[in-house]
Formats: structure tokens, sequence, C-alpha cells
């Protein structure tokens, strides 16, 4: 199993700058010595793109979220380098009224670079508070909306910028070997951050925002952080672009180069280092050939008609297909380090030793009075119940009842009306995710995996955040093998059968070294055989960590075979509680539950909320 | 008070192009999930269809209509080539496969006809004006409102008077179920798209009378980055939020131009762009939305 630390993380980061730098290296250099200068600044310009190209993908391939405002980063980046670094007799013609008395500036390219860099840095951090909250479509809106914000600020401070018109006479210093220094930085941070344990936070994100901030996520952070490491590799492109060209104008920075790196990205894979500069390479090598096309060349002793946006319509063609043929792009996940050099990724496992949680659990979960209303809709009314150490209770109740909203109550994911949860008078953290590293873990009606990290990955996420929270995690090898999932441990957790899948999220949900684990109805849909082996899952699961279980299910024989205590649920409010022997004999149980009685039928006509709540609540449910 | 009134009317006849392009986006989100990038190029597509009727001489009216028709197949065509096929892929798979036709569609005309701006004669009417009350309104202003104001009646009607429209409403709150009730879901598709076609071809005809019939590959790109805008203020996924959203912003652009001052008037854009940003942070569901219907 490979298990993920910093420490692995650098090794692959290393393993796969290599790997990639070393190519685009000799086709530099082959482009180069063939083609001459000219060729040189092709090759630079390709190795700028990378530069561009790894970093917008390390936001938007690890979080998911799109962005198409990085290149108003690169254009901060390309400008603040501008004018710092140019000469005061160029910028007195140029900009002779420049604020902050820039006109008689000049630092050197080292220091322009740096002090751009944090200038991009910044803007990076709080344009990062607003975007880490969205996703979907909202941020696609939003970070183009910022591009057309900051392209349009450049174009119009002239008194700073110059305006519209060209800046020139930057400090032409780009080197080949300069620019792959740079290249190479980005490629290292990208590959480490995607490979670290902060990365398969991340990306677990991704697949399932709110299973990850149940698992004790701190999704917002780790988002705003990897927007502000992608902001300054995309602001580098942009100083990289203003010290080859000399020239810039705001227009270089706007939607042609958006529309150039987000092809790049996507042909190769917006999740993969690698797929980003393969996507580079194909769609720089294709450019010429289509500039080359373009130009009219002469071909033996005839002369093709020049035909100019030809590499425009290579580019938008690109995307179209490659969205519709493969939307994950060439690489998919894979990195080029997945398919050469295997042998380099040899097993953690040794390093572990067996941690299973020493001491056992001595706190209670206590809800008191919960009650929460949707729209006047009294979901959950008046509810008080107890989990204890080791305990394993059950929770059951007709659809409609309110179980799916009281689990999310207990686990913060609702806040209540009325009412408090406390873990040993404590009261549930806030924002949620704080609650899973306070030691509650839950699974979903609805599984809510990873889907495309591994099964391994999955339950690392957890052993990753309980380090975090400093509570005493359940080492994942162990936990795997106690669920019996250590034989599937390498397979994505989409592609599991029901059952596995069931299995795994509540491995996960164990994983934190949970004092209390809520399984929302774990069985549902499962046939007998599975059902049974199911219940010996959670007897493990109580046995492993100690942890107190709270088990929500329809499925009375399954209920009653596994728990200790049971509460009844109707209409948000609990109307029995008992030993399973209790429980069956309980008339008001059997009224409500089993539903046969007359006298409940009465009740629901003369309740014409009844109906109403239970479509509601079930809508809560499908969330 | 004259000039004030005149700019509001500059401003509604603005933000009526606004509000045809944004009502176009919104029926195709609401029904699909799909931002769809290339509803600018509609514009364009139309634009440069009666560049060539006017070239080879047919009369400026019938030259408009077929520039509508045009964009409602190309639309039609559009869903058909490439969004079809990623119906089922998630929001992003859809929006950058649209982003990906624009680019082809710019292109296109770059490379068939040129980049440079061709003029599609426009009649002369278009260019005159008509003194009503002491406020001199030019004629295609005019014309601009009435005609938005007659296409939203229309569509107002046939949303919510004919099966069709019934059809159409409930796939915009869930398309499956509205699948499963026997709405025919490829005829639905078509006719979604063929309406935002018919509207961005209106949209177009409107575009051409104010600007002297200016044609070029990227004049869709600017108009569908305000009607972004509009369907943003207007809380995405609301057809009556759009088109109101695109009369705000048209009147808010035409305000900014017109008081702020000169030094600083280019900032229209900025400042429009930088509000939308504002709004998203703080009011999600829009200024005129009352819930959010982003699905997620």
């Amino acid at each position: 199993m490979n298990q993920r630390t910093w420490l692995t993380a650098l090794r692959a980061g290393i393993i796969r700058t290599t790997l990639l730098a070393v190519p685009v290296i000799l086709l530099a250099l082959a482009y180069s010595s063939f083609r001459g200068g000219s060729g040189e600044r092709l090759a630079i310009t390709a190795i700028i793109n990378v530069v561009i190209v790894v970093s917008i993908g390390i936001f938007v391939g690890n979080s998911g979220v799109e962005s198409f405002g990085h290149i108003g980063f690169a254009a901060v980046g390309a400008y603040s380098v501008a004018l710092l670094t140019t000469s005061p007799q160029v910028k007195k013609s140029r900009i002779p009224d420049a604020p902050f008395g820039l006109t008689q500036t000049q630092v050197s390219v080292l220091v322009g670079v740096v002090l751009s860099l944090i200038i991009v840095a910044v803007l990076g951090a709080v344009v990062g508070l607003v975007v880490m909250r969205l996703s979907g479509i909202s941020s696609t809106i939003v970070t183009l909306a910022l591009l057309v914000v900051v392209v349009n600020l450049v174009s119009n401070w002239v008194d700073l910028t110059g305006g519209a018109e060209a800046f020139y006479g930057i400090p032409t210093v780009l080197t080949l070997p300069m620019a792959v220094i740079a290249m190479a930085t980005v490629l290292f941070v990208a590959s480490v951050f995607r490979s670290s344990p902060w990365g398969l936070l991340l990306q677990a994100a991704r697949e399932d925002e709110l299973a990850a901030v149940t698992m004790g996520v701190n999704v917002g952070l780790l988002r705003w952080f990897a927007f502000v490491l992608s902001a300054v590799g995309a602001g580098m492109g942009g100083v990289l672009f203003a010290l080859l060209l000399g020239a810039i104008t705001p227009n270089d920075f706007y939607l042609t180069l958006t529309f150039l790196t987000i092809a790049m990205l996507v042909l190769g894979g917006k999740r993969s280092t690698t797929g980003a500069v393969i996507g580079v390479i194909v769609i720089t090598i294709g450019n010429e050939i289509f500039r080359w096309i373009g130009d009219g060349p002469n071909i033996v002793s005839f002369t093709l008609p020049a035909v100019p946006g030809l590499t425009t319509l290579f580019l938008g063609i690109t995307i179209v297909v490659v969205m519709i043929v493969r939307p994950a792009g060439i690489m998919g996940d894979r990195e080029v380090d997945d398919f050469t050099l295997r042998w380099f990724h040899r097993s953690t496992e040794d390093a572990q030793g067996p941690a299973v949680a020493s001491e056992a659990p001595t706190s209670r979960l206590v809800a008191a009075d919960l009650v929460k209303h949707f729209d006047g809709v009294k979901a959950v009314d008046g509810v008080s119940l107890e989990v204890g150490p080791g305990e394993i209770v059950g929770l059951i109740g007709p659809n409609g009842a309110g179980k799916t909203t009281l689990l999310n109550l207990l686990s913060g994911v609702l806040i209540p009306d009325h009412g408090s949860v406390c873990i040993d008078s404590t009261p549930l953290p806030q924002p949620p995710y704080r609650v899973a590293r306070s030691g509650l873990a839950r699974t979903f009606q609805n599984i809510r995996l990873f889907g495309s990290l591994n099964v391994s990955e999955n339950v690392q996420v957890t052993t990753i955040v309980a380090k975090k929270a400093n509570s005493q995690g359940i080492d994942p090898a162990d936990l795997l093998s106690a669920f019996s999932l250590n034989k599937i441990s390498q397979r994505k957790a989409r592609t599991l059968a029901y059952g596995d899948q069931r299995r795994l999220e509540i491995a996960r949900a164990a994983a934190i070294g949970s004092r209390f684990v809520l399984l929302d109805e774990p069985v549902a849909g499962m046939n007998e055989v599975e059902s049974l082996a199911l219940r010996e899952t959670i007897h493990n699961l109580n046995a492993l960590g100690g942890a107190g279980i709270l088990v929500v299910d329809h499925d009375l024989s399954f209920i009653l075979g596994i728990c200790e205590r049971i509460y009844v649920l109707d209409a948000g409010r609990i109307i029995a509680m008992g030993s399973p022997d209790e429980i069956v004999v309980n008339t008001a149980v059997i009224d409500a539950y089993i539903g046969t009685s007359i006298n409940h039928q009465d009740n629901a006509l003369q309740d014409p909320n009844m109906h109403e709540q239970s479509t509601t609540t079930n809508g809560e449910d499908t969330r | 008070m004259n000039e004030a009134l005149q700019q509001l009317v500059n401003g509604i006849s603005l933000g009526s192009t606004y509000a045809l392009m944004a009502l176009g986006l919104a029926i195709v989100f609401t029904i699909f999930g799909l931002v769809n990038f290339a509803h600018g190029e509609l514009i364009t597509i139309a634009a440069y269809a009666m560049l060539l009727c006017y070239n080879i001489g047919i009369p400026w009216f019938l030259g408009a209509v077929i520039g509508v028709a045009v964009a409602a197949v190309a639309a039609v065509t559009m869903e058909f080539v490439a969004f079809r096929p990623v119906r089922h892929a998630d929001v992003t798979t859809m929006l950058i496969t649209s982003f990906g036709v624009s680019i082809v569609i710019q292109a296109i005309f770059a490379v068939t006809v040129s980049a440079r701006v061709q003029t599609a004669t426009q009649p002369a009417w278009s260019s005159k004006s008509l003194t009503l009350m002491g406020i001199t309104l030019p004629i295609y202003q005019v014309a601009t409102i009435i005609v938005t104001a007659l296409a939203l009646l229309i569509l107002v009607f046939v949303l919510k008077r004919t099966t069709f429209g019934l059809a159409m409403r409930g796939a915009a709150e869930d398309f499956q179920t509205a699948r499963l009730l026997g709405v025919r879901s490829h005829r639905l598709t078509t006719a979604a798209f063929a309406v935002s076609g018919l509207l961005a071809g209106v949209a177009a005809v409107l575009i051409l009378a104010r600007t002297g019939g200016a044609v070029y590959p990227t004049m869709g790109l600017a108009i569908i980055l305000k009607a972004f805008v509009a369907i943003v203020i207007g809380g995405m996924g609301s057809l009556v939020g759009a088109a109101a959203g695109g009369m705000v912003l048209g009147i808010a652009e035409v305000s900014l131009r017109a008081y702020l001052p000169g030094s600083i008037s280019g900032l229209t854009d900025g400042i429009l762009f930088l509000a939308v940003v504002l709004i998203i942070i703080i009011r999600p569901q829009g200024i005129l939305g009352t819930k959010p219907k982003l699905r997620t």
C-alpha cells in the first residue's frame, strides 16, 4: 500500500520533475539548434506555457474548481516586473506621471521578479478568499469576471501602465536555462503538492465535498492554499513573458492566452501534471504546423495560399474533440511515473506499526432537545438521545420520521434551531469539518465515496485528518484488513461492488479513530447475506476502536439483531426507547413503524402535515 | 431631465439586446445546466448571414428574417454536433465544450471570410432619429425596445399557454422527471436551442442596426460576457430574472459611461464585472432572484 506522506510526495516530485523536464529540455535544445534564434524563442515560449498550464493545474486539477481567470495573474506579474525593472529613461517617455514614484524607480531583475511574485501572491490570497467558497458555474463566471476586471484596469490605468498600447523597454534577459529552472521549480511544486497528504485531501473534496467535510477536511483552507500557489505560478509565467518579449500589451494576457492555456490543460488532462506538459507540447507542435500551413508554404513548386486564423481553428477543434472523446484528457488521473520506474514505489507498509486505539474510550454523545424545522415542517421536534462509549445504538422509524435530519444534526451538517449536541458536555464545534476532528464520523445513505481515489486513499484521507487533529488514528493497513478491503486497496472506489462500497465508507469513517460513528442506512439495498456480513463489519468496527455507534435503518431485523439499545423516531419525536426485546412489544412502535393499526391511519388523516413532511424530509435525504 | 430621460431610453435599448441574449442563455441553462459560451457566436453567425444577403442584393427585411432563421438552425446544429455527445457529462465539461465551439466558429469566419470588420449595409431609416416630447430618439433604439418587448410577449405566451411551453417549464424544474413523464427529450432539446437561437438572431438584427452593420468574427464575445453578467444579476436559472438583469445591466452601463468622469469612464466594464463578483459573493441568488437554483 502506498501511503501518502510528505516524504513520498517529495520523492514523487523529484522523479516526476526529472521525467518531465528532461524531454522538454531535449525538445527545446533540438528545436533551437534546428531553427536557431527563432527556434529558441519558440522553445522558451513553450516552456513558459508549461509554467502557466502546470500552475493552473495545481488549483483546477486538485480542487476540481474551474478557473478562467489565472491569466489575470500572469498580467499582474508581467506588468509588475515591467514597471519595476524598466529603466527610468524609457519610463519617462512612456509613463512620465506614474504613481508611487515608479517613474524614477528601478530595481535589479532578480529583486523585480521576487517583488512581482509577492504582489501576485497577495492578490491571489485576496481573490482566493472569494474563489474558495465557489464551485460549478459560479467559479467560472467569477474567475472570468476577475480576468476582465484586471485587463480592464491595466488597459485604463494609463498613468501606471501606459494603457492599451505596448509597454516596451523591459530588459530582455530571459535565457533558455533560466526558463528551464523556472519550469523545473513549478513542476516540482505541482508534483509534490499533488502527491502530498494535502493534495489528497483536496482531491477528496473534489470527488465529494460534503463527505470530505464530514471526514474533517478543511476544504476552504486547502482550496485557498492551492489557489494562491497556482496564482503565483501563473504570475511567474507572466513575469517570464515580460522578460522574454521586452514589450507587452494588456491584450497579450487576455482571452487569446486563456484559450490557449485551457486548450493545453484539457488536452493533456487537468488532473495530471504530466498531462499539462503533454498538452503544451502537442498544442505547440500543432500550432506550429498550422501556422506554417496558414502562412502559405512552398511545397515543391506550389505555393499554398495564406490562411490566417488556422491555429485558432485547430485550438477550438482540439478542445471540442477532447471534451467529446476523452473529457479527462490524454492522461486522466495518471502521471508519467505511474508507467515507468514502478519499482521506485516500494511499499512503506513496514514503517507503520499497528496503532489500534489503546485505552477504552469513555466519552458520551448527548443530544438534548433537538429541534429542526424546514419552512414550518417540524422534521425533528425535540429529540434527546445518548450514545455511550462502545455502545451500539439503533435509530429506527418510518420514512419521513426525520432520521436523516437527526443524523445531519448530530454530525454538524445541519445546525439545530434549538437544542444542543455535546460530546462529554462539550458542544459540537463549528464549522462542520471540526466535528469529525473532535471524534465523530459518519456515513451516508446514498454512499459518498471519493470515486476516483483508490480504496487505500479513501481511508488515508481520514487518517491524515486524524493526525492533524492529534487524535489517535487507526493505521490504514490494519483497518483495510479488518474490513477485508486489503485485497482491493488499489482499486478506484467508484469501481467497487455495492457491498464493498458500504464497507469502505464505514472503514473510512472508522479511520479517524472516532469515538462515535454514525451509520446512515448501511444495509439499504442489501440482501440477507450482505446484511449479515455487514453486521460482522459493524461488530469489527466496534471492537477495533471501541467507538460508540449509532445505526439508522429501516430494516427492523437488522437493527434488532445488532443493537443493544434502540430509539424509535416518528414524526420528529422519539416515541420509544429500550432494548430490542422491549421495542418489539411496544404498541406505539408497532403503530408508527409497521403502520397497520387503524388508529394510526386516523392520526395520519387528522394531521395534514404528515404527508408533506414525508416528502420534505425525503427530499432532505437525497441531498 | 431630458438628458437623463434620453440616457434611460439609451440604457433600455442597450439592455434589450442584453436581455434577449441573457434569456437565450437562461433557457438553455435552466433545462440542461449548460452555460453556453458559444451563444454569442449565434449573433456572429446571424450577422454574417445578413452580410451575405445584403451583398447579393436581398432586401433588408428579408435578409433580417433569413439571419434570424440561420441563427436558430445554427443553435440546433451546435447542440446536435457538440453538446449532445457531452449531455451527461459534468457542468465543466459542457462549459469547456461550448468554449471550444465558440473558438471554432470565430476561427471559421476568420479563415473563410476575414478577420477584419465588414459592413452589412443597413437601411437608411436606422440612422435617423425622431423627436418626441423634446427628446431625440434614434429610430433604431425605439425599434429595439419595441421588437424586444414583442419577442418577450411571444415567449411568455408560448411558455405559459402552450403544451410545448409547459413541457419546457417542467423540464427546467427537473429534466429527468419530465422525460419520464413523456416529454420527448430530443424534440424538447431541439426546440429549446431553436428558441435561444431565434432570440440571438433577433438580437443580431438589432445590434447591426445600432452599430451601422459592423460584422466581425469576435463580435459575439463582448456581448456574451455581458449576458453572463445579466444572468448573474437576475439570479441564474430564472427567465424573468435574466430579462430584467439584462435591462438593469444596460441602464447601469449607459449611466456609468455617461456620468463617470472622463478619465475613468473606461473602467465601466471593470466596474460591472466587479459588481458581478460581489453579487455572487453576497447574493448568489442574484439581485432579483429569490432562491438559489444552481444545480449541484
